[in-house]
């Protein structure tokens, strides 16, 4: 339904996007994950039609969506800035959008009505969304890319400078696009969106996409180690390092120290028993222990060795 | 087509959920006018403002001889030699002369009837006291009150000169002291005791010239014997320039039609269109900033539409705001009239707003920030006001500045608006003003169109 193909685009000497190629099938929610700079929008405006790709393909329903109004029709476009008209009513906006869409009259009233439900603001239809919160412009700014019942929508970076209960109610309805059958592509720099809403992530640094797949695939990515932490309550001598690695073998001792001990662990289901036991016959008082959590932002960490958010 | 409607719903609901913007389209314009067109309608018919302008630069003034004697001519040539003044003969007489006034090519033009040469001859007493003054006709452009008024001073001295001319030459002034001995005798209007006054005093003035023989009479200056008002100290003023406003009305009723009004009406209103058509230009810009501009290029209504729906729009509004300014303008405080053509006055108001709605489209293809394009338009639009005669009347103005004018909207939209009003114009004669602002509206555009980023 939404296929980028070796998609190509600089301005000037800065290289946006290199032979970025990605498909969103009808159903499926397939995330974008990458930095500021990354080429998440130039990605979006090209397969919007706003932008001509140096090199490279953008498909809507098959249609090049710069050529073809149709493939623009099929298109639902929630931009990253909420574009919407502060100075009218969400009413006055949807009908608005809905008329460039071709919708007019019963229909667009009752689309109107329902994506303002959906979002949940039915009840303040006929307010200037200047009086609007922050959420609730972005569920309109949601609402409006609804509207005319698209085939694919593109989400880019939809909840950013939204409150949780905002954020959580764009969750459910992005849920519910796929749920009704519609190829979603949703950009996010947040790790937690791309793991818990999409099927499929495109991890994106530098206009280049640096790994794609589903979540396990993409975080099997980061290796098989993970980073076991045990702390200790006494703070008295740090362990002997080369009982602690006997004893924890065939785990890697990282650090040994009066405070903590570090160790890389393809299996720390398997070393923590041999490990907290060792360390307690040795009279340690372990006071925590903590198991790495495998991440995106570790794997994007190990892949690009940069940070997904900005410090 | 429901896309293009939509953008002109949209734009119908942006301008409506604000006060203020309608203050400023509507109100304030109307206010400014007021203001504007009673300043200036103590303009002029002060001597003292047309003669400084004179100096500067020379007022035409058209001559219209159908009398052609001697003395008529003579006339002219004092006349073309007159400082500040500038005579032109129109090809095609007094015809030619009364359209040059209405069409705002000439200030005025002078008409030397028959039996002025005559009358001239007979002299200066003897048309003060016979009834048989010269008598001219001076028709004048009703808005140049500055160069007309400067024209009425010169030609007070002018013709005052001619006719007293011949009394300063000797056989000329023995001829006219003879002629108006016989005129006092047949004049029926003057008690015995004037009579006989006049006839010592005329018949003292025949000795003199007697005596003099051929030698001319030195006297002060060149010709005039006072600039002052003919007439102070009890004699009359010995010829009479009957004055007549060329408008829409004719003779029959000079005046009708214009007022100081129709000027500051045609001027601001010409200058707010500008205004309002520029925040249509800062909307786009608005547009873009807000990503509203992404949102509808990326639906399946074309990008053509956005922009000739602005368009669109920003003519429609343009004419409402003149439809508007013109029906406070009619109303009795104001006096101001549609003397010409209705579907002129129409043509020039969609010209106007289409030349207009060019300019908007243009400064938002131009600048990518509304604050670069607020500074920059709102520079051009004082400049093509105070150029193109929308604050003053353009003749005030220097030559180059006039020419200048000539590449502005307002130039053409106040003359065209004026001409609508007051002037009585036709459409044939509003079509080219319309046409050059038709054409000033497809480049503008066409500028808009090639320039503006749609990304």
């Amino acid at each position: 339904m939404l296929l980028a193909r070796d998609l190509a685009k600089r301005y000037g000497d800065r290289v946006a996007l290199d032979g970025v190629s990605i498909e969103a099938r009808p159903g499926e929610v397939v995330g974008v994950l990458g930095p500021n700079g990354a080429g998440k929008t130039t990605l979006v405006s090209i397969l919007c039609g706003l932008r001509r790709p140096d090199r490279g393909e953008a498909r809507i329903g098959g249609e090049d969506p710069a050529a073809a109004p149709s493939a623009r029709a099929r298109l639902g476009v929630c931009p990253q800035e909420v574009a919407v008209y502060p100075e009218l009513t969400a009413e006055q906006n949807l009908r608005f959008f809905g008329g460039l869409f071709g919708m007019r009259g019963a229909r667009l009233a009752e689309r109107s009505r329902a994506v303002l439900e959906r979002v949940g603001l039915a009840d303040r239809s006929r307010e200037p969304v200047q009086k609007f919160s922050g959420g609730m412009r972005r569920r309109l700014n949601l609402a409006v890319a609804m509207l005319h019942e698209p085939a694919a929508l593109l989400l880019d970076e939809p909840t950013v400078g939204v409150d949780p209960q905002s954020r959580s109610h764009l969750f459910e309805e992005v849920a519910r696009l796929r749920g009704e059958g519609r190829a979603v592509l949703y950009t996010t720099h947040y790790m937690e969106e791309a793991e818990r809403l999409c099927d499929r992530i495109v991890v994106m640094d530098l206009g280049k996409i640096v790994a794609q797949g589903t979540l396990a695939e993409i975080l099997a990515l980061g290796g098989t180690a993970r980073r076991v932490t045990v702390a200790f309550a006494d703070g008295g001598a740090a362990p002997d390092r080369a009982a602690l690695a006997r004893a924890a073998a065939p785990a890697e001792v990282l650090e040994c120290g009066p405070v903590s001990v570090v160790l890389s662990a393809a299996d720390p289901g398997a070393l923590l028993p041999a490990l907290l036991g060792h360390l307690h016959a040795a009279g340690h008082a372990v006071a925590g222990v903590e198991v790495e959590r495998r991440t995106l932002e570790s794997v994007f960490l190990k892949l690009t060795g940069r940070r997904l958010r900005d410090e | 087509m429901t896309g293009f409607l939509a953008i002109l719903r949209k734009n119908r609901d942006l301008f409506l959920s604000d006060p203020k913007g309608l203050f400023l389209t509507f109100l304030m314009p109307v206010v400014i006018a007021s203001l504007a067109g009673a300043a200036f309608s103590g303009m002029g018919g002060g001597e003292e403002g047309g003669n400084g302008e004179s100096e500067a630069r020379k007022v035409p003034l058209l001559v219209v001889d159908e009398d052609a004697t001697p003395a008529s001519r003579k006339l002219v040539d004092r006349l073309a030699k007159a400082k500040g003044i500038e005579v032109q003969v129109p090809e095609g007489g007094l015809a030619a002369a009364r359209d040059a006034i209405r069409l705002g090519k000439r200030p005025a033009a002078l008409v030397i009837p028959k039996g002025t040469g005559e009358a001239l001859e007979r002299g200066l007493f003897a048309a003060a006291f016979s009834g048989r003054k010269p008598k001219l006709a001076l028709l004048v452009d009703p808005s140049r009150q500055m160069e007309t008024g400067m024209l009425r001073g010169v030609l007070f001295q002018e013709v005052m000169a001619a006719a007293a001319g011949d009394l300063f030459s000797a056989e000329g002034g023995r001829r006219m002291m003879r002629t108006s001995l016989e005129d006092v005798e047949k004049a029926g209007d003057l008690l015995t005791e004037e009579k006989a006054q006049l006839r010592e005093a005329f018949g003292l003035g025949l000795q003199f010239m007697e005596r003099l023989g051929d030698a001319a009479p030195r006297v002060r200056g060149e010709g005039a014997p006072g600039g002052g008002p003919a007439g102070a100290g009890g004699m009359p003023q010995p010829f009479e320039i009957a004055e007549e406003a060329v408008t829409a009305g004719g003779r029959s009723n000079p005046f009708q039609g214009y007022s100081n009004f129709a000027h500051a009406f045609a001027g601001m209103g010409v200058m707010f269109l500008l205004f309002g058509v520029l925040d249509g230009g800062l909307l786009l810009i608005r547009e873009r900033a807000r990503g509203t501009l992404a949102r509808i290029v990326a639906s399946p209504t074309p990008a053509s539409a956005l922009l000739l729906g602005e368009a669109v729009w920003l003519v429609g509004m343009g004419v409402l705001q003149l439809a508007v300014m013109l029906a406070v303008a009619h109303l009795p405080f104001f006096g101001v009239r549609v003397q010409g053509s209705w579907a002129g006055l129409a043509l020039i108001a969609v010209a106007t707003s289409a030349a207009g709605a060019g300019f908007g489209l243009a400064i938002a293809a131009f600048f990518r920030t509304e604050k670069a394009a607020q500074g920059a338009a709102i520079l051009v639009i004082l400049v093509m006001s105070a150029l193109g005669g929308s604050w003053w009347p353009l003749f005030i103005t220097p030559k180059p500045m006039q020419d200048m004018a000539s590449w502005t909207i307002t130039k053409w939209a106040v003359g065209g608006l004026e001409g609508a009003l007051w002037r009585g114009w036709s459409l044939a004669e509003i079509a080219p003003s319309a046409g050059i602002l038709a054409g000033m509206a497809a480049l503008l555009g066409g500028i808009a169109w090639a320039r503006f980023k749609f990304e």
